[in-house]
């Protein structure tokens, strides 16, 4: 091609001004490029609603660097609640180490933003608070009542897992793993994005040989476990399906001893979940879900069980089957600064039946509880920076049987200050909460007309951030009117005040190193079996790169007012990135020997006396993994 | 207001990903280090991203992927399809640049000059220095770090 001078002098000009603009683009390094992308699309989905509450957000990234193989690995850092096992060997947050039911159905579990419940026995956390996270991308912590769009009955804590985006995560992932004490555990998933759909499937087993705890026997008490999980969905633009299943085989500790020394206590779960959301509009959006649990119970001792259904027996072979019936409907509507949430949902309980050797033992005329709920919000944006929120939602709960019906307000009143560094946030709630269907069931006569329990609070946080650094503070007032956290005998129904506080410190010193820092203090009044209990814990965490490797290291620090011990859980694990495909990972829990211990009552069912054993949900364990993608 | 409007326009949690500003920055980026126009032409059946580029000064969105400067393939079946489409044709200099956001389709073919994709939760960037040779594309020098001679 010839040029004219003219033509040429043009082409010159276009050529020097696109390397101008070009320099001026690479003005900002792509390395800072890529961090402000990792910050700003860290997420597989857009999640977190600033209003939803007080946020701990767990990203993939932190989850893959804290070599985070299951749900406890997460929750053993988190407070308020920690992670915690009852006498059964179920993570139970809450247990007092007593022979309540299950204490922590106030934590409330969800999955792509739908609720995992065992309905009648208890909260979604009975079974996922362990739970391999393989096919989790992100985990969300909420303290307190969240906002009404999402909780059907009211919560102490929220957890929200969102699962792996096949349009990040495409393709198959298998990992093995091997551990102390023989454990293994095996993991696959595969995901891919089609043209109109994506699915993800990721199927587990774990075997864990546990710690045992001694008892004074020459057979010191057992929580060994076998699971199968199954975790599957398949989304389109508007549409989701889920299908989980949860098969966890477990030895069950103490069991229904009352001096834990059971013959034999086993507890076997076979649980399925299913949903399926759409949005029909805009505005409207509907989801249903069907959970369904059976409980297989074995359970043997020299002396009469501590479980009503066993009739005074030593022997008990129960089974039971329960089903949960969830179905919603919301809308949401942007009206000038007005943001509006509302929405119906209804909830059918069912224990379906109860044998006992074999043969139906189901007798209680209670066996159903249908909640149904409504829930207004409004998020009103006062000016640029500052947003006001007020939610009410009424619960109303049917029982069967003859059993008392309860309705339940909450009450939420937010303000959120927000700018780029800074940020406030203050709650004032009130919420109730009633007695869960098994405990009901199973001490008819000791919950007959108790009130449902008030609890008023407010919490606040501050917080400031910069690209280095982020500061929060958070502090939690609460009282509980009628309190069903509160066990001391005869003292049922009292008051139960808390006062917490968490301050958290993130720095990050450059792309491929950060510390993580946290303290927490909290005062408790007539909670579980104490009448005054302080508890302060801390927990630092060490993020570090080098080249292929990648380390962690934390620690947590447990200290209450029980005994003023100190406890120390070490973490501390290492992963080589052999190539893009090939990971091998090496990793160290409770290193020290040292993680929280909490006590388990036990009762001389002759003497009456009480006792206590001392057991950690935290076992020691060095293991080695391979992680291949495909 | 870092969050609070996005806040009100939150419906629900499988809503699109992809955050806007940073993304065009990114992209903006890698599309210019890869062709030397001011003005960019894209072709991608991917509705996220066409949504994120409508809102750029420097990219133009094409809707014939034979006449474009760069595709962008962000699933299989579209990789699929443009490949069948290009199958007929001879590499040669003249063709769009093909970049995908998955390191598993660069196993695919050959024709593909890099890939910007998640891995474990963080962002990867890569470049096959033999595939850009073939369309003559020389990268500037900071993304010399991303580029590996061949897969």
């Amino acid at each position: 091609m010839r040029y004219i001078f003219g033509q040429k002098m043009i082409h010159k000009c276009l050529v020097l001004s696109t390397f101008l603009f070009s320099s001026l683009l690479y003005a900002e390094s792509i390395d800072s490029m890529l961090q402000e992308y990792n910050q700003k699309n860290a997420l597989s989905q857009k999640t977190i609603d600033e209003n939803k509450g007080h946020l701990v957000l767990y990203t993939r990234e932190k989850l893959e660097r804290m070599n985070a193989r299951t749900l406890k690995d997460v929750f053993k850092t988190t407070p308020i609640m920690y992670y915690n096992e009852n006498r059964y060997a179920l993570p139970d947050p809450f247990t007092s180490g007593g022979f309540n039911t299950y204490k922590s159905n106030y934590i409330r579990l969800y999955v792509d933003g739908v609720e995992i419940t065992q309905g009648w026995m208890g909260s979604g956390v009975m079974l996922y608070g362990d739970i391999n996270i393989d096919f989790v991308d992100h985990i969300e912590f909420y303290y307190m009542t969240p906002s009404f769009e999402a909780a059907t009955e009211s919560a102490y804590l929220t957890i929200f897992l969102y699962s792996k985006d096949p349009k990040r995560d495409s393709g198959g992932k298998l990992d093995l793993a091997f551990g102390s004490r023989e454990y293994n555990s095996q993991s696959f998933s595969y995901g891919e994005q089609k043209k109109d759909f994506s699915y993800m499937i990721n199927v587990s087993h774990t075997d864990a040989e546990r710690e045992t705890i001694d008892n004074g026997t020459s057979t010191p008490l057992s929580r060994n476990f076998e699971r199968t999980q199954l975790f599957s969905h398949i989304k389109t633009e508007d549409q989701f399906f889920h299908l989980q299943v949860v098969k966890k085989d477990t030895d069950s500790l103490a069991g229904f001893s009352w001096d834990a020394t059971p013959l034999e206590s086993t507890m076997d779960y076979l649980n399925l979940h299913l949903d399926y959301g759409i949005d029909l509009s805009e505005n409207w959006h509907a989801q249903i879900a069907y959970d369904w649990l059976k409980t297989d119970m074995v359970q043997a001792d020299e002396l009469p069980l501590a479980w009503p259904d066993a009739l005074g027996s030593s022997l008990f072979r129960g089974e039971y089957k329960n089903s949960t019936y969830t179905g919603e409907l919301t809308y949401n509507e942007t009206i000038g600064k007005h943001r509006i949430n509302a929405g119906i949902k209804g909830r059918y309980k069912t224990l379906d039946s109860f044998e006992n050797f074999g043969q139906n033992a189901l007798v209680s005329p209670f066996t159903s509880e249908t909640i149904g709920t409504l829930f207004f919000q409004d998020q009103y944006l006062l000016t640029e920076n500052e947003l006001l929120s007020l939610g009410v939602s009424y619960n109303h709960i049917s029982r069967n049987g003859g059993v008392e019906d309860d309705s339940l307000w909450q009450l939420r009143l937010g303000y959120i200050y927000s700018d780029e560094k800074w940020s406030y946030k203050g709650y004032l709630y009130h919420s109730m909460f009633a007695i869960e269907p098994l405990q009901r069931y199973l001490y008819p006569a000791a919950y007959e007309n108790r009130e449902p329990q008030k609890t008023l609070g407010i919490t606040q946080e501050v917080s400031y951030v910069n690209d280095k650094q982020q500061v929060k503070l958070f502090l939690h007032a609460m009282q509980d009117t009628d309190s069903l956290f509160e066990e001391r005998p005869n003292f049922e129904g009292t008051d139960t005040k808390y006062f917490t506080s968490i301050l958290t410190y993130n720095y990050k010193i450059d792309i491929d190193n950060e510390v993580n820092f946290r303290l927490y203090y909290a005062h408790y009044s007539d909670v579980l079996i104490a009448e005054e209990l302080e508890d302060i814990s801390g927990y630092v965490g060490f993020f570090n790169r080098y080249e292929s490797l990648d380390f962690y290291n934390g620690l947590v620090w447990h200290r209450n007012s029980v005994n003023w011990k100190n406890y120390f859980d070490w973490t501390a694990s290492v992963s080589w990135e052999a190539s893009e495909d090939l990971t091998l990972k090496l990793k160290g829990d409770n290193l020290l020997g040292k993680a929280k211990e909490t006590r388990l009552y036990t009762v001389d069912p002759l003497s009456g006396q009480v006792g206590y054993l001392e057991a950690s949900p935290i076992d020691q364990r060095i293991m080695i993994e391979l992680e291949y993608l495909f | 207001m870092r969050k609070l409007l996005v806040l009100l326009i939150l419906l629900h949690g499988h809503l699109y990903a992809l955050e806007r500003e940073s993304t065009l920055k990114i992209y903006h980026n890698i599309f210019h280090a890869l062709s030397s126009k001011v003005k960019v032409s894209v072709y991608t059946s991917d509705k996220e991203y066409k949504e994120v580029f409508r809102h750029s000064k420097e990219i133009t969105l094409s809707d014939n992927p034979e006449k474009t400067d760069i595709i962008l393939i962000t699933h299989e079946s579209a990789l699929n399809e443009i490949l069948y489409t290009m199958s007929e044709e001879i590499h040669s200099t003249n063709q769009p640049i093909i970049f995908v956001t998955n390191y598993h389709f660069l196993k695919i073919s050959d024709r593909i000059v890099g890939a910007f994709y998640w891995r474990k939760g963080r962002s990867q960037l890569l470049f096959i220095k033999n595939r850009l040779e073939q369309h003559e594309i020389t990268l500037p020098e900071e993304y010399q770090k991303f580029m590996i001679d061949e897969l």
